[in-house]
This record gives C-alpha cells, structure tokens and sequence, in this order.
C-alpha cells in the first residue's frame, strides 16, 4: 500500500518518526478545508491563513502524542481551527468591518436577483454569514464549507449531534432572512 | 445558480439555500501554494523539534536504551573535541572518570551509543560512558 492510501492515523505515526511525505499528504487533504472554515469565520483572507497555518503547527507538535482510534485528525483540526477563530473573533469584537469585507456587502439597489451574477451572489452570501453568530457561523461553515457531516462537526464544536443540529437549522433561518434583505425576492 | 433556479431563490426553501451556499463554495479559492509551503516549512521545523526532544528525553529504569541519545551525544563531544573535551565535561561536573568499563553491562547491550543513552541516570554510569569515548581518541584509547 502506497503512502496515498494510508490513512490519517498512519500518517501521523509517520511524521512523527520524521516523514514529510506524510506532512505533505496531510496538508493535502486537510488544509483546503481548513482554511475554508477559517475564511468563513472570520471574513479576513490574512487571518484566515495564519489561522490555517497555526491549527497545521499544533497538528504537527501533537504527532509525537496522537493517539490513533481516538478522534479524528479532520474532527481535531475543526475544532483547534473553530477555537482559534472564536479567540480572534473575541479580540476584534466591536471594531468595525474592514473596508474590504465592507465592500463585499452589495448596494441594497442591486437586490434584483437577475441582475447580479454568481460573484456577487457568493459575495452577498459571505457578508450575510459573516453575520451569523459566531457558533451558528462555525456549525454552517463547518457543514457547508469544510464539507464535514453533523455528527463530526458536533465533535469539533463540542456539541451534541442535536444541538449541532440546532445550530444549524437557527443559522440557516438567519441566513435566509438576512439574504432576504440583500437579495430580495426570498421570503 | 442557473436563471431557472431563480423560481427556486424565490422559493426560499431549504433547497435553494443549500444551492447558493453549493455556489458560493465552488467560488472560494484553492489553498496558495505559498500558504502550503508554509505549512510544510512548519512541518519541518517541528520535526526537527520532535527528534531533537526524543534525543534528549530521559531513560527510566527497566526502560530500553535510547540510542538517538547516546549517538547525539557522543557526536555533540566529538565535535567539542573528542575525548579531551568528554574529560572536561566530565571534571567539570565533579567526577572522576571510572575505568575498567570497557563494556557497559548496565544498559544490557554493549554499544558505545547505549552505554552513553544512560548517561542521566547516574554520575557513575556518566563517567563510564565517558571513559568510553576515550577508545576514540588516539592519545588516549590506545
């Protein structure tokens, strides 16, 4: 069996003995998700990837530890990435959006839903989630952007399957009513 | 979104919240390749970390000697000057080098690296270890 085939618990065993052909594969299967989750949070590309950058490193420091059967490396880097980003969310609470960020929220004219394209629409989306509150945001993200299923992304935020479930279905309500306001048209 | 899916928007079910946030997935950019070197450069770094803790990490008792140690070890005195700088080392924490250890029983295996993988058990076994970096020095292993 080739090193592409292991899985996440062998690679770890790996690059914990020193193997970088392991790091790299568990860049590649981990890090785009990551990232994405981290995108969504925090609306902020830079931090986004510091916050990427850092959940890879605490990976990397517990190889030596990790205990394989006991979680998941894709449910551990969700919740160190969700953790990371509650703690930056924290730091700049009440400072306004950045003038980037601010400009992804469309001018209320352009609410007719034909006369926007799929950028601005993904770029309404954004702004309207980066709206969300922050654990509706992670448990949305987590399902929607990181691709991972309820029952993991319950264990990343520490919640019970149900009150993921929860989350989740209170984010999409907001979600809609906020899309609602920018797109027009969605009742 | 396709324009027929605009009936779908209007909709405002479930459906067409899960199509936009399909959409607005598909449009999010892949991971740079500098951020990825980044990660990886981390990975590196901390892999030396890694090896250099083992290195260091103490023997316990019953415990299997740990041979990353002692060979660091010995190459870290060899490349301080080999045995004049062991025998400094080994003044300078106050103890007398043993001799007549030309094997080191205690670890159970005979390999110099093993005999100096204990060498944060005991003075005693630090100053054979010690003696035992003297068969590499020419004035004085011989």
């Amino acid at each position: 069996m080739g090193l592409e085939e292991a899985d996440d618990d062998r690679l770890m065993a790996l690059f914990a003995q020193g193997d970088q052909t392991a790091a790299r594969l568990l860049t590649g299967r981990h890090a785009s998700r990551v990232l994405r989750l981290a995108r969504r949070m925090l609306n902020d590309e830079a931090e986004a990837e510091d916050v990427a950058q850092e959940a890879m490193l605490r990976l990397w420091r517990l190889a030596p530890d990790w205990r394989p059967g006991e979680t998941k490396v894709s449910t551990w880097l969700h919740r160190v990435a969700t953790n990371l980003c509650y703690d930056r969310l924290r730091r700049r609470r009440d400072q306004p959006l950045d003038d980037e960020a601010a400009a992804e929220i469309p001018d209320p004219d352009l609410s007719a839903f034909d006369r926007i394209d799929q950028a601005e629409r993904a770029a309404m989306t954004r702004a309207a989630i980066g709206e969300l509150p922050e654990r509706q945001r992670a448990a949305l993200t987590l399902r929607h952007f990181a691709e991972v299923g309820n029952e993991e992304a319950a264990a990343a935020l520490g919640v019970s399957v149900e009150a993921m479930e929860s989350l989740l279905a209170r984010a999409r309500r907001g979600l809609k009513a906020s899309l609602a306001a920018r797109l027009g048209g969605w009742r | 979104m396709s324009g027929t899916d605009k009936t779908l928007f209007a909709s405002g079910s479930d459906a067409a919240l899960e199509a936009l946030l399909s959409e607005t997935r598909k449009r999010e950019p892949e991971i740079s390749e500098a951020l990825t070197a980044r990660i990886l450069a981390d990975a590196a770094q901390a892999s030396a970390e890694i090896a250099a803790a083992r290195a260091v990490r103490p023997v316990k008792a019953g415990q299997a000697p740990r041979r990353a140690f002692g060979a660091g070890f010995a190459d870290w005195l060899r490349a301080l000057g080999g045995f004049p700088a062991a025998a400094a080392f080994c003044a300078a924490l106050g103890l007398g080098a043993a001799t007549g250890a030309a094997a080191p029983s205690w670890t159970g295996t005979t390999t110099q690296s093993d005999g100096l993988a204990s060498l944060e058990e005991s003075p005693l076994l630090i100053s054979q270890a010690i003696d035992l970096l003297a068969a590499d020095d020419p004035m004085e292993g011989s």
